[in-house]
């Protein structure tokens, strides 16, 4: 299954490596990873998401709590989370194809960030399916490559 | 405000933890630790060992003989990286050390400068936690954080990278008051509705079963223990790490695993709630399997819980507020457990006791030596893994007198260890005993026991026979060139006069015994 984990750690040399180590240590993979410092600057947040079986992430999950540098985990895969992330894409268009390319742009509400003679430089927000329909379509439009910043989350407000 | 070298404020704030022996060995970036370390030698005793993996066994073998942690102190590189196995070991049993280790000055960190290694990358996995000093101003805090980590909650290892120009610069001596680490929960208190989920679960349970591990294994439990087990009459078994904790106890049933007791299996198979205090599940493989029990698993550390399944009940709590809530419950229980069936189960366990004696000699050998030194004596012991079980053949009625290498099955293991128990507990008999393979691992530090003028017994078992291959060296000459007394007897019908002779000797002697 699927995990969203947000660790609230020092920001401290090492610390990174640390949470890595363990899921090298597993044997398991890290789908996405975005670390950066939080309104508190002795603290980062680091958010990752991974699969694998639940009571093994769930070790995981201790094993960092565990850990002297780290604050607090917290699994979103189940708790009604908001997911961001951001994709920045160049595209080439082939002949013929630059209007449409900024129109399909416009649908996706994406932003030209950049533009030359031969590319335009796209970003998008959105979650992950969004991001990756707008890859999907671009790509016979002369995409050349892309950059995604690996997901943020947050829990939305508790309703009462 | 006086000031001093980083090298000072090392002995400073050992100093001030109480720390008064440190096990350890020069090299070029600790030197100067070194050169001030005739200034502090009132105030602490450092053993100088020959080889950086003995010397972290000896701080091994210097906690688990006591209650507090050993110390290690070596230079960088192939140093640091010698006492990898020795941190590994205590990493596996849970055994307060400090490593303290020196290191390439800040500047030329990561420049594959001369005997420079990645100690903090190379130990992350095997220590609780580490740490890279870079300012000689925060070395005491460090110190004290190390301490304080490795001695509290489920203790380990703790490796502090000190680097060479944090040990030569001048700062003041600032020792925190009260360490503070936001995240580390240390002493996590009993919550009440665990213990009474506990407790209803107990008196539903006809037939219940203690299991004591390492983390029951802390001298304020002892007596709770034993009145725990005197009022309830509940019976126990220990793991391999605990051997001892529950004294000299009729309710004692013996070792949990496939090697345990006859009784252990027996047990858990006609248990219905099993209790495990303490107790690192992980590392244990029953005989008999607990999938089909209900599990009450008390620990301070939070990945021992839901290993198994998802229903058992997790208690997360230090040992020691779960004991001492335990032995003052109100309740009374009816248990099912026939006499006449635990009793029949303690001669079963010595019936198969005799049955291995008689087939075994090394285990002949050890339960000779258990009846020669009673439950007096401090035994250090390191076999591979079939021969692990033996260490039950001894009888351990305190805990602190059994010391062996159990997670990590270590070679070499047990003397280094020895000697760093006879300095936590010099009036203490105090025995050795390796396999001749194993004791080639670490027979250099003959010369430091020899040096500290240790009284121990070296007991190494000769297993090599004309058929095999291998060849043994002559351990009683090796053992005379160290200047070690040393004698060479056989498994006969005399083993037991000749053992007790030479077991009664002063002073450091090796004893070969061809197996």
């Amino acid at each position: 299954m699927r995990h969203i984990l947000s660790i609230l750690v020092d920001n401290e040399p090492g610390v990174l490596a640390r949470i890595a180590g363990l899921f090298t240590a597993r044997g398991f993979n890290i789908e996405s990873l975005s670390v950066a410092e939080t309104e508190k600057p002795s603290l980062s947040k680091i958010t990752l998401v991974t699969s694998g079986d639940d009571w093994i992430i769930d070790q995981i999950v201790k094993r960092f709590e565990n850990m002297i540098n780290v604050i607090r985990v917290r699994d979103f895969s189940s708790a009604d989370s908001i997911e961001r992330e951001l994709l920045v894409a160049r595209v080439v268009p082939t002949k013929g194809t630059r209007p449409e390319v900024l129109r399909i742009a416009d649908i996706f509400k994406s932003n030209v960030i950049d533009v030359g003679p031969k590319s335009y430089t796209l970003e998008l927000t959105g979650d992950k399916d969004k991001l990756e329909a707008f890859v999907d379509i671009l790509k016979p439009l002369g995409l050349k490559e892309i950059t995604r910043t690996g997901l943020i989350s947050l829990p939305r407000e508790k309703k009462k | 405000m006086k000031t001093y070298l980083g090298a000072e404020l090392f002995f400073e704030s050992l100093y001030h933890l109480g720390i008064r022996t440190i096990f350890g060995l020069p090299g070029g970036y600790v030197l100067k630790v070194y050169d001030v370390l005739p200034a502090y030698s009132k105030k602490i005793n450092h053993i100088l060992t020959r080889h950086e993996q003995a010397a972290t066994h000896m701080a091994d073998g210097f906690a688990r003989a006591s209650s507090l942690p050993g110390i290690v102190l070596c230079t960088s590189g192939p140093a640091a990286t010698n006492t990898v196995t020795g941190i590994t070991t205590a990493y596996m049993d849970s055994v307060p050390v400090l490593i303290f280790t020196g290191q390439v000055p800040v500047p030329f960190l990561g420049s594959d400068a001369f005997q420079e290694a990645d100690h903090i990358g190379i130990t992350r996995s095997c220590t609780k936690h580490n740490n890279l000093v870079r300012k000689t101003i925060d070395l005491p805090k460090a110190i004290a954080e190390a301490y304080h980590i490795s001695t509290t909650g489920r203790k380990g290892p703790v490796l502090v990278d000190m680097p060479k120009d944090v040990l030569i610069s001048e700062a003041e001596f600032k020792m925190p008051n009260k360490i503070r680490l936001p995240s580390y929960e240390n002493d996590p208190i009993l919550q009440k509705k665990d213990f009474k989920a506990f407790i209803s679960l107990l008196k539903s349970s006809e037939k219940p079963l203690l299991v004591f591990g390492r983390g029951s294994c802390d001298m304020s439990n002892v007596k709770n223990i034993r009145r725990i087990l005197n009022r309830f009459k509940i019976p126990s078994l220990t793991s391999l790490m605990s051997l001892g904790v529950l004294g000299n106890s009729k309710s004692n049933f013996g070792m949990i695993g496939d090697d345990g007791s006859f009784a252990s299996s027996e047990l858990i198979k006609n248990a219905d709630l099993i209790i495990s205090i303490g107790c690192d599940l992980n590392k244990i493989i029953p005989e008999v399997s607990l999938a089909d029990k209900k599990l009450v698993v008390v620990n301070i550390d939070k990945t021992q819980f839901n290993y198994f399944r998802k229903d058992n009940l997790n208690i997360y709590t230090n040992s020691k507020f779960f004991l001492d809530s335990f032995q003052d419950a109100k309740d009374e229980f009816q248990f099912k457990w026939d006499k006449a069936y635990l009793s029949n189960l303690h001669t079963k366990n010595s019936e198969e006791k005799s049955n291995i004696i008689r087939t075994n000699k090394k285990a002949l050998i050890f339960d000779t030596l258990s009846s020669l030194l009673k439950d007096k004596a401090i035994v250090c012991s390191d076999f591979s893994y079939e021969d692990m079980s033996l260490q039950q053949f001894f009888k351990f009625t305190d805990y602190r007198n059994s010391v062996l290498a159990g997670g990590s099955g270590t070679p070499g293991y047990g003397f280094p260890a020895a000697i760093g128990a006879s300095f936590s507990r010099p009036r203490s008999k105090i025995v050795s005993i390796s396999s001749g393979v194993n004791f080639q691992f670490s027979m250099q530090e003959m010369i430091v026991a020899k040096e500290q003028g240790i009284d121990l017994s070296i007991i190494v078992l000769n297993e090599s026979n004309k058929k095999q291959q291998q060849k043994a060296p002559d351990y009683k000459l090796m053992g005379e060139s160290f200047g070690v007394k040393s004698f060479k007897i056989k498994t006969d019908s005399n083993i037991r006069k000749n053992l007790s002779k030479y077991l009664n000797h002063k002073g450091l002697r090796l004893i070969e015994i061809a197996v």
